[in-house]
């Protein structure tokens, strides 16, 4: 259990610092790209996702396969309520029957690894 | 022209530069070679020890890729919405099944072909509105 609760924490960590990297993009949209890694934003983006890794790694070492299969798509479920949520992007029915198919893809795929 | 963007942006649709995409397909491959790369620094690699990762070539080109992605992901994210573009992402896992059998002969199973089918297909219903 401890260790579903690190590797979640790695998946939102990485979402979140997702979102701070297209805020930093979205503030940084007319100067040159070198500056825009110098962003706050992109900072604390890129240091969440590195954070994210480390849990993980932490996580994987111990979650049984059978977990882990359910547990890989969370971060693209997250990163997209995150996009709706936070940065008010628009989303289309398609859009979301997409994800759930990519979603059951993923597990899908992970399932093959037994 | 106006009028129609304004539109296609209430219903959820926005019209995308090619060279956004273009930057988006960059990222993947640079993603994709990264993690080839990497299995192969980790093939050649001895004991894992700071000097075995500064002078293993196949490391640095891992790292270098990581960081050629980096960049192409900043200029994605200026153009593609995150969800899309982080959707998109997710074709990586058909690429690297299609070079771990191609270029290191690992099995494939046909739950790995399928879900990528799969993976694909939402994809495809993701983006398809987005496409130029």
């Amino acid at each position: 259990m401890r260790a579903v609760a690190i590797f979640v924490t790695g998946v939102v960590l990485a979402a979140i610092g997702q979102v701070l990297l297209k805020k930093a993009a979205a503030r940084r949209s007319a100067d040159s790209i070198v500056l825009s890694f110098f962003d706050p934003f992109a900072i604390a983006g890129y240091l969440l996702i590195l954070a994210s890794t480390v849990t993980s790694t932490v996580a994987l070492k111990v979650l049984p396969l059978k977990l882990t299969v359910a547990l890989f798509p969370l971060g693209y479920i997250l990163v997209v309520f995150l996009s709706v949520a936070l940065l008010h992007e628009r989303m289309r029915r398609h859009h979301l029957w997409g994800m759930l198919i990519i979603v059951a893809g993923i597990v899908i795929f992970n399932l093959g690894r037994r | 022209m106006i009028d129609e963007s304004i539109s296609a942006k209430k219903i959820g649709r926005e019209r995308v530069d090619p060279i956004f995409w273009l930057f988006l397909f960059l990222s993947l491959f640079c993603q994709v070679t990264a993690v080839i790369l990497g299995k192969v620094a980790a093939l050649r690699m001895g004991s894992p020890t700071l000097g075995a990762f500064l002078t293993n070539s196949w490391y640095l080109g891992t790292v270098a890729c990581l960081m050629l992605q980096a960049v192409c992901w900043q200029i994605v994210l200026r153009g593609i919405r995150l969800f899309v573009a982080y959707l998109f992402t997710s074709l990586n896992y058909l690429l690297v099944l299609a070079a771990s059998r191609i270029f290191f002969l690992e099995r494939v199973t046909l739950l790995n072909v399928a879900g990528a089918a799969v993976i694909v297909a939402g994809v495809y219903i993701v983006v398809r509105e987005d496409l130029p």
